[in-house]
């Protein structure tokens, strides 16, 4: 454990694929980043979670991560529709896109996109975890 | 004896008395005598007799001639007169004086110098200077002005001729003196004409000849001497007309019977350089009864520059015939048709080319505006209309396209240009432009535009292929590397440590491949694609991404040093991929013996060119291979984690930017990469 005081309670990860949520939350909560870990298979599962929080906002998850590439809705139909949730959500989320995405155009969007913090690169290891400690506790001031 | 009388009178006296012999003989002698004497006698008075006549006939006829001579001495126009010398006596004169002179003989007579006073004072001296020759008894004439006693000036001629004594000494002379006024006007009319025609001659800017039938040069003026570019008259004499003058010698010949038949000829001669001159000869030949001809002679004139312009003029036109004809074919063959309009008149005049377009005989062509914006679809005349009112007020060029509606119901594709003429005042005065049938090229557009969209849809789908391809590929290795990742921490087992290793380093190497390849694909298909660049930016970006290649790899320290003085624009994905392998692989062929690995990286822009330098104090590469290492799948070794395409895409990127890439290296100490991109 790099940290016995992560700066989350929760965060969210959004992947279609098992083993790329599983890596994500061992890592996630390995390393300290959050306690608790929700793992979601689907854009409209995730939004409908987010969605059941509205009323109580205290436990939305301070941080999402988001691939990019899944069926159905991928990570910019996500976006697109939690565009349209209140500002309470938005404020309160920390959107981070996670993908093997090469494609410059995808970069761009991310970056055009407003709730998108960063760009990550898979896999969410113990490395990429260290380095956000360091920029959240960096920011944050803990 | 002989003698009748003696005979007669012996008889007489003697009878017939014969004499003694010596008596005898005696009276023969007497009697011969008697007859010579006798028959001189008879001769003498007949002689005398015969004299007599004579002298009388002789008088008469001296008479006659002194009559005669007096009349002619009267009547003679020219002044007969005697001087007595020492005296200056003047002995007679002629009455025709007072025609000469004007004064009659008693005023000579009177005035025995009024001869020498009614000499001209000017021409006295003429006078004076013969004046010794008459002492020499010598025979002299000479020319001098008197002056009539009416005060006309006239020009007289004396002859004289003295009479000396046997001393030698003068005693007379006599004289003629004529008037040769009419003479002398003639002569000095004939001199002064001669002296302008010699004036001219030498002068003028002509050539004059005259030259002989077998080809030499009788005469020639200065003028034909430098004309012909020889140093002198006699240089010029000297010459054989046939083979120094003519190029041709038979030129002459055919130059010769040109001038009969035509009076003026132009022919071309040789100058004693040799070079050519152009001249056109006025001339004649003098033939004798026989008509051979005698001489040559006329005037030459240089007319070369005449003949020049005329050759000039030729070829211009035969230029200019080209132009158009080949103006028309151009028209043709562009399916261009020009007009021009005269503003003042209101006329057109069309090409050729311009009524095959409108399909339309020239003389059923409207002549109004009206008529011709009829060719013209509905919906598009509106166009033409605006155009040609527009360009009448502001004459600024003007240019439109439209569509035609022909005879058949078919459809035409114009493109129209026009242009303004104005005069010195700024006024409107001429109009002109062409149309242009463009109905193939518009299809041809049509059908380019149709293929773009194609080709761009096919493009994107590529693309998009690739990337799902990628991606695809890339997720589960991934995935297999988070895997190992949590696998490690969770083991102590030192073996599986060391397997897992192996594992993630395959998997890296894969995931790498899979990226290169991706990015090689990308560069050599796509266009260069320009945005501003912010290299601040772009390397935090990748050196961001560069912290999460983890593994073994301690922390290098990153120095970015970025001078950056204007806008730059430049491919943003390929620059990304550049700096990023150079960075990347900075970062994994560091030396790990070393303390403080790091990676500078610097970059300057110019107004003429970026520069990129990225060094670092890594391993380092052996001299042989400098080259070698941008070559595709080179790696140093098979332990190597690269793909052996990272170095060959920067390659490739920096070809495709039109830039170029230098290395340093030493082993153990480092490594330099030099890149400078064109702007």
């Amino acid at each position: 454990m790099l940290n016995n005081n992560p700066p989350y309670k929760k965060v969210m990860i959004v992947d279609d694929t098992y083993i790329d949520r599983y890596i994500a939350e061992r890592n996630i909560k390995k390393h300290g980043l959050a306690e608790e870990v929700i793992a979601k298979e689907s854009a409209s599962a995730a939004l409908s979670y987010l969605e059941s929080l509205i009323e109580s906002p205290e436990q939305l998850p301070g941080l999402i991560f988001l691939d990019i590439r899944m069926p159905e809705v991928d990570g910019f139909g996500f976006l697109a529709a939690y565009e349209k949730l209140p500002e309470s959500v938005k404020t309160t989320c920390l959107v981070m896109m996670l993908s093997t995405s090469l494609n410059p155009s995808d970069q761009e969007k991310v970056k055009q996109s407003k709730y998108i913090s960063r760009f990550l690169n898979k896999p969410l290891d113990r490395g990429k975890i260290e380095i956000l400690l360091e920029e959240l506790t960096k920011n944050n001031g803990i | 004896m002989q003698n009748k009388l003696l005979l007669r009178q012996f008889q007489k006296h003697f009878g017939g008395e014969k004499l003694p012999e010596k008596f005898e003989t005696f009276l023969e002698i007497i009697s011969n005598s008697y007859d010579h004497y006798e028959q001189d006698r008879i001769l003498l008075e007949r002689s005398i007799e015969i004299s007599s006549e004579e002298m009388i006939e002789l008088t008469q006829s001296q008479r006659k001639t002194h009559d005669e001579l007096k009349a002619l001495f009267d009547n003679i126009e020219e002044v007969f007169f005697s001087i007595k010398f020492p005296e200056m006596q003047l002995l007679q004169i002629s009455p025709a004086c007072e025609h000469i002179y004007g004064y009659p003989v008693q005023e000579f007579q009177t005035n025995p110098t009024l001869w020498y006073e009614l000499i001209l004072d000017e021409d006295k001296r003429i006078i004076d200077a013969d004046y010794p020759t008459m002492f020499s008894g010598k025979s002299f004439s000479h020319e001098y002005r008197i002056r009539h006693k009416d005060n006309t000036i006239h020009w007289v001629e004396t002859k004289i001729k003295p009479t000396l004594d046997n001393e030698k000494k003068i005693i007379r002379i006599d004289g003629v003196t004529s008037d040769i006024t009419k003479r002398k006007n003639a002569e000095i009319a004939i001199t002064e004409s001669e002296n302008k025609y010699r004036h001219l001659f030498e002068n003028m800017v002509d050539g004059v000849y005259k030259s002989s039938h077998d080809g030499k040069f009788i005469e020639v003026n200065p003028a034909l001497v430098n004309m012909l570019g020889y140093s002198s008259k006699e240089d010029l004499l000297a010459i054989d007309i046939k083979s120094q003058l003519y190029f041709n010698p038979d030129d002459r010949e055919e130059a010769v019977y040109q001038d009969q038949i035509e009076g003026i000829s132009t022919f071309r001669l040789k100058k004693k350089d040799g070079s050519p001159i152009w001249v056109e000869d006025r001339g004649q030949y003098a033939s004798d009864s026989d008509g051979n001809i005698l001489y040559h002679e006329g005037i030459l004139r240089d007319v070369t520059e005449r003949v020049k312009a005329q050759e000039e003029l030729m070829i211009a036109n035969d230029n200019l015939r080209i132009s158009i004809d080949r103006l028309t074919e151009a028209q043709q063959v562009a399916h261009l048709g020009s007009w021009i309009l005269d503003i003042k008149t209101n006329e057109v005049l069309r090409s050729q080319e311009f009524y095959e377009i409108f399909d339309s005989a020239i003389s059923e062509f409207p002549d109004s505006q009206e008529g011709y914006i009829m060719f013209f679809h509905p919906d598009d005349r509106h166009i033409v209309r605006d155009a040609f009112n527009q360009a009448l007020i502001d004459h600024a060029p003007y240019n439109y396209e439209a569509r035609l509606v022909m005879k058949d119901g078919s459809i035409k594709n114009i493109f129209s240009n026009g242009k303004s003429i104005k005069n010195k005042k700024g006024e409107l005065v001429k109009m002109h432009g062409t149309i242009q049938d463009i109905t193939d090229r518009k299809k041809i557009e049509l059908e380019l535009e149709k293929n773009i969209v194609e080709l761009k849809k096919s493009n994107s789908e590529l693309d998009k292929f690739v990337y799902s391809v990628s991606h695809d590929l890339r997720a589960p290795l991934s995935s297999i590397l988070g895997v190992i990742e949590i696998v490690e921490e969770d083991t102590v087992e030192v073996s599986v440590v060391e397997h897992l290793q192996m594992i993630k380093s395959s998997v890296k190497k894969l995931d790498g491949f899979i990226s290169d390849i991706l990015n090689y694909s990308r560069n050599s298909r796509l266009e260069i694609k320009k945005e501003e660049i912010n290299f601040k930016e772009l390397l935090n970006d990748i050196t961001q991404n560069l912290k999460y290649m983890g593994g073994n790899n301690r922390k290098v320290d990153i120095k970015i040093n970025v001078t950056q003085e204007t806008t730059i624009q430049s491919d943003k994905s390929r620059l990304s991929i550049l700096l990023n392998n150079l960075i990347s692989n900075a970062i994994r062929y560091q030396n790990a013996e070393i303390q403080n690995p790091f990676v500078n990286i610097k970059i300057d822009i110019s107004d003429t060119e970026t520069g990129i330098i990225i060094r670092d104090n890594g391993i380092g590469i052996m001299k042989e291979n400098t080259e070698k290492i941008f070559e595709m799948f080179y790696r140093v070794s098979e332990e190597s984690i690269g793909s052996g395409l990272g170095l060959y895409l920067v390659k490739e990127i920096v070809d495709k930017l039109n830039g170029k890439i230098e290395v340093e290296s030493e082993i153990g100490k480092g490594t330099s990469f030099y890149v400078s991109l064109p702007r």
